[in-house]
Parts: structure tokens; C-alpha cells; sequence
């Protein structure tokens, strides 16, 4: 812990020039995931519930990220495969694989690999989204969370879930 | 109540005149309470004034009345409709006596009077009496002003009281504010007198503030005020074609003197003077003294136009109550022009025409919406507008009627209802579970039990739904304004037919029909009925017919638009729509399709635009309205005789009733209102073109097959000699669907699929179906659309492609050809539609 505090004050400013303020808000509880062996974490306020993977009915014209609907408790919600969303290969659902229910004003599920644990990260202990180059799109990363010698990416879920159209319009105009 | 006692005897007296006067308004025959309570009034007035020797006259009117309302509560009446009616024109003529005596003889003190200088009683009698007597054939105040001093000899007492007057006025309106809360009757008198001394000042508008703690009074009243208003226009029409029936224009007169009321309680001065003077107005008309011209009809209009603005102004005011003053429209000039109409100092047609004018100039208020693009004639008309049309709407929406009856309703607010009516499509849901678990099968006892609550919950169904069905004759009676205006402004004559009010619509379906009717309406009278000209070289009627038919056939709601017009020239739409690169050149459109041809955005025949219509933006608008109502519309017309729209709406958002059909692994709700028929073709039945699409012969009819499975990327090709075809019905064409399985019809409760899917096409919802998975809820106009973008990829003899399974690993062939190359599109569709057409 020391380690950290010198670090900041040595540093107060991050690489990016961003104040320790930023890494305040980011602060709380996490859902931590699995997807293709890297770990993400999605604030625990906006997680609603985690399920298993329900009956999917694939929807039309969607992007291919959209697996499609499913029947939460008699409300109809979307699913998105989280691994398409991210460009990573597609794998087989099992036994271990969640959808997590998210409030992003809408209810949206996500489906992850597996769900890990909720961890209370602190503002000292994130870092600034890092830059990859221009491959990579970290448009959805608010931020890079260290708990106990693992990294964490986390999430901007809403970005995450809301930035795209679900719905690839085929006939331009009228729709 | 003891307070009474107290008051001077014309205060006593104006009381219960206006009580009664206020609950002859409220009863009904049935309402023994209130008619007993008329009854008590009446019994005290009789007591009151048998006490005083100038109330003789009023003796025996209020022992006449006794007795009409004894009989009444008795039961001992043959035409209790009849009674009333005399009731009611002994409680006018009452209160007129009492106006007269309140006015002139205000120098007349009564014994039990402490405040009032005495020196005049002796003379009280003599002047009054026959002062009564003329005043009680007079109708006006002020005319009693007039005749009062004219034949009497006791003329000099008559002439004085001008000065203590304002002195009994003043204490007695201070006395009045504080029983304020009493009766909504005492602060008539606050109007009465405002507008007595007439000749002297105008009205001047106060700043309106509104008391926080009065908030919930006036929440009420903006919504009564809406229905009222409502009440008021559906009421003019009536009035206009039969302007000797006095119980029409009773209609019109009882809504404003209910409005000014209520105003007066609140204190909203503005509303409450201006209501004043319209029922003054109409007051004279129902009394035979004013014959209701169209002019006067002009004014009743623009009294309800700026009451409008006002009530608006109030309600939005409540949406922010932050302290503010409450912007209000211009009310004096209207007030002073009604003020000298009846006095008769102006016509009724010089006061509509400055009102007109007016309200040119300032454009304070537009009836209906525009077509949305910006006018020319109106600069500032918008602003304006918008509020106007969303105060009626929302004062309908805040709350609703449970039955349409009136006599015995409850108000619900409507989110309640919602509640209710979702619940109650979960419970649905539930119970199908339940039915459809095999225990239910293998055990006799449970299996009835569950049988039992089926029937119980199927009923609660109906109830629930049938709780948010309201009759469509107030949005009919609407458009008879409408109608009205716009006819006007076309120069044209048109006269508004309807039938079918009390047929009943579920709330939410009325709420989004509205416009498009407007649209239609308008458009009928804007392009279909021609001007009196025309119609006469044609040997039709110079008046045009608009008529509105509502209906139930067969589960479904059938709305119709007819108009005696000019009709539509097919030949001239398809012309037209080549032009403006709608259609393609070589296509040729059957009638139906021509006619649909009007719905394409964009689109428009009008050769001026006119400042109603003729953008080529409300009917596509329209027709997608009633797409998101599920529901489909049929046009005919013919050339010279006219045109006829038919709506068919299902009878509820909320639940449809489809055919559960499985195309590949999923299970897809076909509306039932749109099928036609099912069948499994034979080979014959079938033709391919250009070995990519194909073409189903049903009958001699060409339909196109779309290949639904492919289209969705649910399975890829099938045969559809070895499945079935469902034919739906879409934009006045049949397209022929192949789906695998037919599993069954069954009602569906109806899940939105949010916003984020507002853009997807061929599918208008999802449905929980009775495993839990989910269905998705077709939409055939979409599919058309669809099918028309996306070439149907792979040519038939190609082996059949990879079906997919439970999950995709990658979108099949028919989506992204969908995506990557609709350069293909319109080859083969326009190959199907060729054969579609040969003889």
C-alpha cells in the first residue's frame, strides 16, 4: 500500500494527465468476468442478475452480436454475446457460461464465459485506460482496476451496450 | 349555515336561487339525493320569502316548484324528462326574480338587515313589485336597470341607489370570498357583479397566481374543463341543425356555466368572466331572445379557442408549479365584444368577424395540427398550437371514464389501468404454463381444478380488457370542427356524417387513431369533395358528404371514411408516382396498388399546396399510425362518385390473436387478421423465375412465395411442396410465407421489444409462448419490404443450404446478401410482378 501512495505522490498526474479526482469515481464494488481468459468488471450497481443461459430466439436483421431475445420472468430482453461484441472468437456455451442482466435504463443481458466475484476496487488502485493504438478500439474502458497482482478491465457498460443499433437497417430510408 | 340568519334577505334569497340553480345542472330524474336537496332549498326559499312581503311573487314559484320536485322523488311523475324541463324553466324564471330584486331594490332593506340604510324600506314595496313583474319577463340585468326607472312613480327612490350600492356590493363580496369554500354558486354573484356596471369600465385582466394548496382543485378542473369543452364542440353541431331546439342549445349553455363555476370557486378571474359572458350569451339564445346564427356559432368558437389557450396555460402550469404567475391569452377585447353583443350595441356577425381578424393576426390558436412543415399564412401559429391540441389529451389521459354511461362512474387514473391490464397478461401467461405441464393431464382432480381456473382467469381477461374500451363517438364528434374549418377554408360545403358512435375501442388505440383520421378527414374534404361548382355541372348536391362508420366485425374494429367526392384516378396516381420516380416506368400497379400508391412518402397529387394540405407528408404518416396498430387499410373509389378508406384495427394493443407457425428452430406469430389462407402447394402450384424466385398459383392467382426461414435466418431454403404456405394479406397484395409447421392459433399476450429494435421491419413484437421461449410476432408489411430489399440468394436447384442450429456461428447466406449486395434487388422482383399481372 505504501508502494502505491509514493507512486501517487510522486505522481499526482497519470500519464494522461488526469487528476486522482477521476479514479475517485470510478471507485465501488465490481462483477468480475471471464471472457477468453481475460478479466473484466462491470460496476455491481447496474447488474441486476445473473442467469444462466436461457432459451435464445434469435432476432432478425440484428448486428452479430445480438444472439437475440429471451424470456426474463415475462419481460422480453435482448442478449448480447460479449466475445463477438469485443471481435473475440466465438466459443460454445457450457455449463459455466452467465448471462448477466444489466440496467443501462434498458434491461440488457450479456453473455460472459464465467462470472468471478465482486471485488471492491479503490480509486489508488486505477489506472487510466491504456492506449493500444489505433487496432484497438478501448472506446468502452473507462479504466484499468489491480487487485492482487491481476488486472481488471473495466467496463463502461453503457457504451458498451448502447453506442450501436442493435438493428442493421436493410432498407435505408423508410424504415 | 347560521350565518344566514344574518345576511340581508336578497343575499338569503340570490343563495338558494343559485343553489338550485347549480344543482338543476347536476341531477338527473335518478338522483334522489340531489332532488331532495333542490327540494329543501326550495323549502327554505319558501320560508325565507313568505317572511318578507316583496318576496310574494317568488312564493308562489318556489311552492310550485315543491311540488314539482315531490311528484319527481315521489315517483309520481308519467314524464319525468318533462318535469325537469319545467323545473328548469321555473328555476330561470326564479332566478331572474331574484336578479330583479337583488338589483333594483337593493335600497329595499329587510328587517333582519343591520347594515343597510333604512330610510328607504317604506318605499321598498311599490317600486319592486311591479319592477319584479317586468323583471321576471326581462332576461338581463341590465334591462332591469331600464324598465325599473321607466313606469314608476316612485322613480326618484329607483334611481338611487347607485350610491349605496357599491357599498352592499363590496361587503357583500367580502362576505362572499370567506364562505368561498361553501358554495361555488357565491362567487357567480363575484362575476355578476364585475360585470354589472358594464357601461363603466372593461374588463382588465389580474395577474393569475395559483395558491399551492389549491393545486389538486385545479388539477380537476383543467380535466373536467377538457371534457367540457370536449362537450361544448360535439354540442355545436348539434346546435347549428336544429337551431330552434332549445335543449341542444341547453348543451351548449350548461358546459360554460359549469366552467365558470368551478372558475370562480378557483379564483381564475379570467376564465370565470369569460365563460360569464358566453353563458349569458347562449342564455339569451335558449331563452328565444337571440336566434343562434352561424356568426354567433363563429363566437361561441373563439370563446372556446382562447379557453383552450387558457386551460392549457393552467395545466402546464401544474406540470411546474414553481410560484410563477400563470401566462394568460388575451381575454378583454372578447369579453367587451360579448359584453356589447348582448347588450345589442353590435351584431353577432360584425363581433365573429373582429374576432376573426383577430385571431388572424395574433394566430392564437390553431384547432388542428399541421402537416407539420412551416406554414405560410401563420408565421407564429406553432407555438401556439402545440399547446392547444396536447390540452385536450392530456386531460383525457390523466384519467378515464370506467363506463361510458356516466350515470354511475369511477375516475381511474390510467396507469392504474395499465397496471392492471399488464398483470393480467402475466396471469394469462401462467396460467397456459400451467395448463400445458403434463401433471395437469395425468391427474383427474387437478386437471379439473386448472380447467376451473382457466375459465376464471379468461373471464378476468375480458373484464380487464374490456375496463380500457372507450366508445369512439367523442373523437368522431371531434371532426365535426374540423370539418367545419376546413371546409370553410377550401371554400367547399361539406357536411359531416357519423355512425356507429357507441362502438368501443380500447383506450390506447383511440388515443393513436386520432390523428390519423384527422389526416384523412381533412383530406377528404381537401381533395376529394369538389367545390359547389363542380358539384353542380356534375349534377351531384352542392353540400358534400364526409361520412364516419365504426364497427365490429369479425374481432376486429372497422373504422370507414367515405366521402362523396370526385374519387381517385388510378391511371393519374400511377402517372404521378412514375414521375416522382416512385414507381419504375414498366410497372404496372393493379387499382388496389395504385390507390395505395398514396401512402408512399413523398408523395402527393395536390398541383398548388395549399396551406391544409398537399406536402405529400400526412397519409405515409397515417398508414405507418396504423401499421404500429396492427392493422390494415382497403381503399376503393371510383372516378366522379367518390372514395372510401376502411381501417381494420384489432380490437386490442395488448393481446393478438395469431397462428403459431415454427420456421426452423423458432417458433413465428402470424396475425390472424391478416392470413388468408394455408395450404400445402403442389408442385404445380409452383413456378420458379429465373430460377430464383417463385411464384404461387393459387386459383389463378400469382402470389409471391418469400421464403420466410431464409429471410430471417432461421433455416435456409425450403421446399414448399414438402411444408406449408401461409398467404397473408399486406398493403392490398397477398405475399405467400413458407413456414415448416402450422402449430396452432392461440391468443398471445403482446411483449414490446423496446425501443432499441423500433427500426427493425417484418417483425412488430414478441409473444411468450406457453413453453416460456419466446416468439416473435410478425409484421407482413415489413416482410414485403424486406423481401423486396434482399435477393433471394442461390438459385433453386442449388443443394439446400446448411440449416442452422440452435446457436449461429455465423449469419447464413440470405443476411448478408442482404447487407453486402442489394444491387440485385429489383430483377427478380420485378420479373414476379410481371407474371403477377398477365392475364
Amino acid at each position: 500500500m505504501t508502494a502505491a501512495t509514493d507512486v501517487q505522490q510522486d505522481a499526482p498526474r497519470d500519464q494522461t494527465g488526469r487528476s486522482p479526482e477521476w479514479a475517485e469515481g470510478l471507485a465501488g464494488k465490481y462483477l468480475t468476468f471471464l471472457l477468453a481468459d481475460e478479466e473484466y468488471g462491470v460496476q455491481i450497481l447496474k447488474v441486476r442478475e445473473i442467469i444462466g443461459v436461457l432459451d435464445i430466439t434469435p432476432v432478425p436483421q440484428t448486428t452479430p452480436d445480438v444472439e437475440g431475445v429471451i424470456n426474463l420472468r415475462g419481460k422480453v430482453i435482448p442478449v448480447i454475446d460479449l466475445r463477438t461484441k469485443f471481435g473475440l472468437p466465438r466459443a460454445d456455451y457450457n455449463d459455466q457460461t452467465c448471462t448477466i442482466v444489466l440496467d443501462v435504463g434498458v434491461l440488457m443481458g450479456i453473455i460472459v464465459d464465467t462470472v468471478r466475484e465482486v471485488l471492491d476496487i479503490e480509486a489508488a488502485d486505477i489506472e487510466p485506460p491504456p492506449t493500444l493504438g489505433a487496432t484497438v478500439d478501448t472506446s468502452f474502458i473507462v479504466g484499468m482496476g489491480k487487485i492482487k497482482d491481476k488486472v481488471l478491465i473495466l467496463l463502461d457498460i453503457d457504451t458498451v451496450l448502447k453506442a450501436q443499433e442493435l438493428v442493421i437497417d436493410q432498407l435505408g430510408a423508410a424504415a | 349555515m347560521s350565518s344566514r340568519c344574518e345576511q340581508p334577505f336578497h343575499d338569503t334569497i340570490q343563495d338558494y336561487a343559485d343553489q338550485l340553480a347549480d344543482a338543476l345542472n347536476r341531477v338527473d330524474r335518478n338522483d334522489l339525493s340531489g332532488l331532495a336537496k333542490m327540494h329543501g332549498w326550495c323549502e327554505a326559499l319558501a320560508e325565507a320569502v313568505s317572511s318578507e312581503t316583496e318576496g310574494e311573487p317568488l312564493r308562489e314559484r318556489t311552492g310550485l316548484m315543491a311540488g314539482i320536485l315531490e311528484s319527481l322523488i315521489l315517483g309520481e311523475v308519467e314524464d319525468a324528462d318533462q318535469a325537469l324541463k319545467q323545473l328548469s324553466q321555473e328555476v330561470s324564471a326564479l332566478c331572474d326574480q331574484v336578479h330583479a330584486l337583488t338589483a333594483i331594490g337593493t335600497e329595499s332593506t329587510s328587517s333582519a338587515s343591520e347594515e343597510e340604510p333604512t330610510q328607504h324600506n317604506s318605499d321598498a314595496n311599490p317600486p319592486s313589485e311591479p319592477a319584479a313583474v317586468e323583471a321576471s319577463q326581462a332576461a338581463q340585468p341590465t334591462e332591469i336597470k331600464d324598465a325599473a326607472p321607466a313606469p314608476e312613480s316612485d322613480e326618484p327612490t329607483a334611481t338611487e341607489p347607485v350610491e349605496p350600492e357599491p357599498i352592499q356590493e363590496r361587503t357583500l363580496e367580502a362576505i362572499e370570498r370567506e364562505r368561498a369554500a361553501e358554495t361555488p354558486s357565491a362567487d357567480q354573484n363575484i362575476a355578476d357583479e364585475t360585470s354589472q356596471p358594464e357601461q363603466a369600465a372593461a374588463y382588465v385582466s389580474e395577474p393569475l397566481t395559483i395558491d399551492p394548496e389549491e393545486l389538486e382543485f385545479v388539477k380537476g378542473f383543467v380535466e373536467e374543463a377538457g371534457e367540457h369543452i370536449e362537450g361544448i364542440e360535439a354540442a355545436v353541431l348539434e346546435v347549428e341543425q336544429a337551431t330552434d331546439d332549445t335543449s341542444k342549445i341547453d348543451d351548449l349553455f350548461r358546459p360554460f356555466h359549469t366552467i365558470k363555476g368551478m372558475a370562480g370557486f378557483l379564483n381564475l378571474r379570467d376564465v370565470n368572466s369569460l365563460t360569464h359572458e358566453a353563458e349569458t350569451l347562449l342564455d339569451q339564445g335558449r331563452k328565444g331572445q337571440r336566434p343562434i346564427t352561424t356568426a354567433l356559432i363563429d363566437l361561441i368558437f373563439q370563446v372556446v379557442d382562447i379557453l383552450k389557450v387558457q386551460v392549457s396555460e393552467i395545466s402546464a402550469y401544474l406540470d411546474n408549479p414553481n410560484g410563477d404567475t400563470v401566462p394568460q391569452p388575451p381575454v378583454s377585447e372578447m369579453i367587451g365584444r360579448l359584453r356589447s353583443v348582448i347588450a345589442g350595441t353590435e351584431t353577432d356577425a360584425d363581433a365573429s368577424a373582429a374576432g376573426a381578424a383577430d385571431i388572424a393576426q395574433a394566430a392564437l390558436v390553431e384547432p388542428a395540427e399541421r402537416d407539420g412543415a412551416t406554414e405560410a399564412g401563420t408565421p407564429q401559429s406553432n407555438p401556439a398550437g402545440s399547446p392547444v391540441s396536447a390540452a385536450g389529451p392530456t386531460a383525457a389521459r390523466g384519467a378515464t371514464r370506467t363506463q361510458s354511461t356516466g350515470d354511475r362512474s369511477v375516475r381511474i387514473d390510467t396507469a392504474k389501468l395499465d397496471a392492471l391490464v399488464e398483470m393480467v397478461g402475466e396471469l394469462v401467461i401462467a396460467q397456459t404454463l400451467v395448463n400445458a405441464s403434463s401433471e395437469v393431464d395425468s391427474d383427474a382432480t387437478l386437471s379439473k381444478n386448472v380447467g376451473h381456473v382457466t375459465k376464471i382467469v379468461r373471464d378476468v381477461q375480458e373484464v380487464a380488457m374490456g375496463m380500457r374500451m372507450v366508445p369512439i363517438g367523442p373523437t368522431f364528434q371531434k371532426m365535426a370542427r374540423l370539418v367545419r374549418d376546413v371546409s370553410r377554408k377550401a371554400g367547399k360545403r361539406v357536411e359531416l356524417k357519423i355512425s356507429g358512435e357507441d362502438t368501443e375501442l380500447d383506450k390506447n388505440v383511440i388515443e393513436q387513431i386520432g390523428d390519423p383520421l384527422v389526416h384523412m378527414v381533412r383530406n377528404a374534404v381537401d381533395h376529394g369533395v369538389e367545390r359547389p361548382e363542380a358539384r353542380r355541372a356534375a349534377g351531384k348536391p352542392e353540400v358534400g358528404v364526409v361520412h364516419l362508420r365504426a364497427s365490429h366485425q369479425g374481432g376486429n374494429i372497422v373504422i370507414e371514411i367515405e366521402d362523396d367526392g370526385k374519387g381517385m384516378d388510378a391511371q393519374a396516381l400511377l402517372k404521378k408516382a412514375i414521375e416522382k420516380g416512385i414507381v419504375q416506368p414498366n410497372e404496372d400497379l393493379s387499382e388496389q396498388q395504385a390507390y395505395g400508391l398514396i401512402f408512399a412518402p413523398g408523395f402527393s397529387m395536390a398541383v398548388e399546396v395549399t396551406d391544409i394540405s398537399g406536402r405529400g407528408v400526412g397519409m405515409d404518416v397515417v398508414k405507418r399510425n396504423i401499421d404500429h396498430l396492427r392493422g390494415t387499410v382497403d381503399i376503393t373509389s371510383k372516378l366522379g362518385e367518390g372514395s372510401r378508406f376502411v381501417i381494420r384495427l384489432p380490437l386490442t394493443l395488448a393481446i393478438i390473436d395469431g397462428m403459431v407457425v415454427r420456421v426452423g428452430q423458432q417458433r413465428i406469430i402470424i396475425p390472424t387478421i391478416t392470413i388468408e389462407q394455408s395450404l400445402r402447394p403442389t408442385r404445380e402450384q409452383i413456378t420458379t423465375v429465373q430460377r430464383r424466385g417463385e411464384v404461387l398459383n393459387v386459383r389463378g392467382k400469382l402470389i409471391a412465395l418469400v421464403q420466410l426461414g431464409q429471410l430471417f435466418g432461421f433455416s435456409g431454403r425450403v421446399d414448399p411442396c414438402d411444408t406449408m404456405v401461409v398467404i397473408v394479406q399486406c398493403d392490398g397484395r397477398s405475399i405467400g410465407l413458407t413456414v415448416e409447421e402450422l402449430i396452432g392459433q392461440q391468443q398471445v399476450v403482446i411483449k414490446s421489444l423496446g425501443e432499441q429494435f423500433e427500426k427493425l421491419r417484418g417483425v412488430s413484437g414478441a409473444a411468450i409462448l406457453g413453453d416460456g421461449r419466446v416468439g416473435l410476432i410478425l409484421e407482413p408489411s415489413g416482410v414485403l419490404a424486406l423481401h423486396n430489399a434482399c435477393a433471394t440468394t442461390g438459385m433453386i436447384d442449388d443443394p439446400p443450404a446448411r440449416v442452422a442450429e440452435n446457436r449461429l456461428t455465423e449469419a447464413p447466406d440470405g443476411v448478408e446478401a442482404c447487407a453486402d449486395s442489394p444491387t440485385d434487388l429489383n430483377e427478380s422482383q420485378d420479373a414476379v410482378t410481371a407474371l403477377e399481372e398477365q392475364p
